[in-house]
């Protein structure tokens, strides 16, 4: 993956990630957030010519707000969730003053997957069919069990963890063993 | 001149001096628990070091303040600041939640403030905490449960 600021960067700083800007690839994904580098990792075993750009920078697990004491107050600030608060020079503002939904979002390589809360809920079997089931909306043209295997794809990339047989899901295993259940529950 | 003092560039002088005393309002020193109120001096020079963007808040806060109050803040005399400190902290919005994010940020992260809460005062990492493993048992009801989602044939019904 190319990030813009690693475009102006010295070669020799980034050995490997520069490339002749008019070089000719087969596929153009354009953001390396939870979609984009998912699909990134689904073609790298082919031949293609691959080329990911990403507008953020590579975020070190190093320079992540718990490394230091100031770490709460850094959510609401280079870490905030909203752009027009982060004001990063890889963030560009967004206005959602008319809208009730409020833009969360994090600009670099791994994309809002940076903050996230890491909750992977799965849609239910009957979310594909809401018009049949309940009237409202539209079905799917697909079902639960054809995206099944790739709920368990992302899994088994991403780690998640978690307890088995939780009766508000079809049978699953986490891949990951669950983080411990403290004090705080 | 203390060393809380010497960061002018933040605040002017006046403002520097009716955030420090509206802070000892927001947080109180407590005899009682050992810890110091949010105008101690180590403190307050976090608030104002830190105050980044929600700078202009604050000063839109101490501005409603000195509105509240009639004139300087930090002039008071006896019963009056605390009755203006306490009508603007009753106003609800993002002025004042900037003004208590701005204190309480730097507050609770004051060793002596964590340690009389019974937190080591250091981040979560990178040396991490480790968890006791809990009793997952407790879970066992609700694994235990009926399913509760709809199964839904290859038709759609």
């Amino acid at each position: 993956m190319s990030t813009a600021r690693e475009r102006d960067a010295a070669p020799e700083a980034n050995p490997g990630t520069t490339r002749p800007a008019d070089e000719i690839v087969d596929v153009l994904i354009i953001g390396a957030g939870a979609s984009g580098a998912a699909v990134a990792w689904s073609l790298a075993e082919t031949r293609m010519k691959i080329l990911c750009l990403e507008q953020g920078d590579w975020i070190k697990s190093a320079e992540f707000p718990t490394n230091g004491r100031d770490w709460e107050a850094r959510h609401y600030a280079d870490f905030d969730i909203s752009p027009n608060r982060r004001a990063r020079d890889t963030d560009y503002p967004v206005n959602d003053d008319n809208s009730i939904m409020k833009i969360a979002n994090f600009n670099g390589v791994g994309g809002g997957t940076i903050l996230f809360t890491a909750h992977y809920p799965r849609l239910h079997p009957s979310d594909f069919h809401v018009k049949k089931l309940d009237g409202v909306a539209d079905d799917w043209p697909i079902d639960y069990w054809a995206l099944e295997p790739y709920f368990a794809a992302n899994d088994r990339m991403t780690g998640v963890a978690g307890l088995a047989g939780d009766p508000a899901y079809p049978p699953h295993e986490p891949t990951m063993p669950p983080v411990p259940l403290g004090k705080t529950g | 001149m203390s060393a809380v003092e010497n960061s002018p560039a933040n605040l002017p002088s006046v403002e520097w001096r009716e955030l420090r005393r509206l802070a000892a309002f927001m947080v109180p020193a407590s005899a009682e628990y050992g810890v110091p109120g949010a105008d101690d001096e180590a403190i307050f020079a976090d608030i104002v070091r830190s105050l980044g963007c929600d700078k202009d808040d604050v000063r839109r806060a101490l501005d409603m303040l000195r509105e509240i109050a009639g004139g300087d803040f930090a002039g008071l005399d006896e019963a009056r600041p605390e009755a203006a400190a306490m009508t603007l902290l009753s106003h609800k919005g993002l002025v004042t939640t900037a003004l208590g994010r701005a204190v309480l940020q730097c507050y609770y992260r004051d060793d002596r403030v964590m340690r009389s809460l019974g937190i080591e005062p250091r981040s979560p990492y990178p040396k991490r905490r480790v968890l006791e493993q809990g009793d997952w048992s407790l879970l066992n009801r609700v694994r235990d449960r009926p399913r509760m989602w709809r199964d839904v044939d290859s038709s759609g019904t």
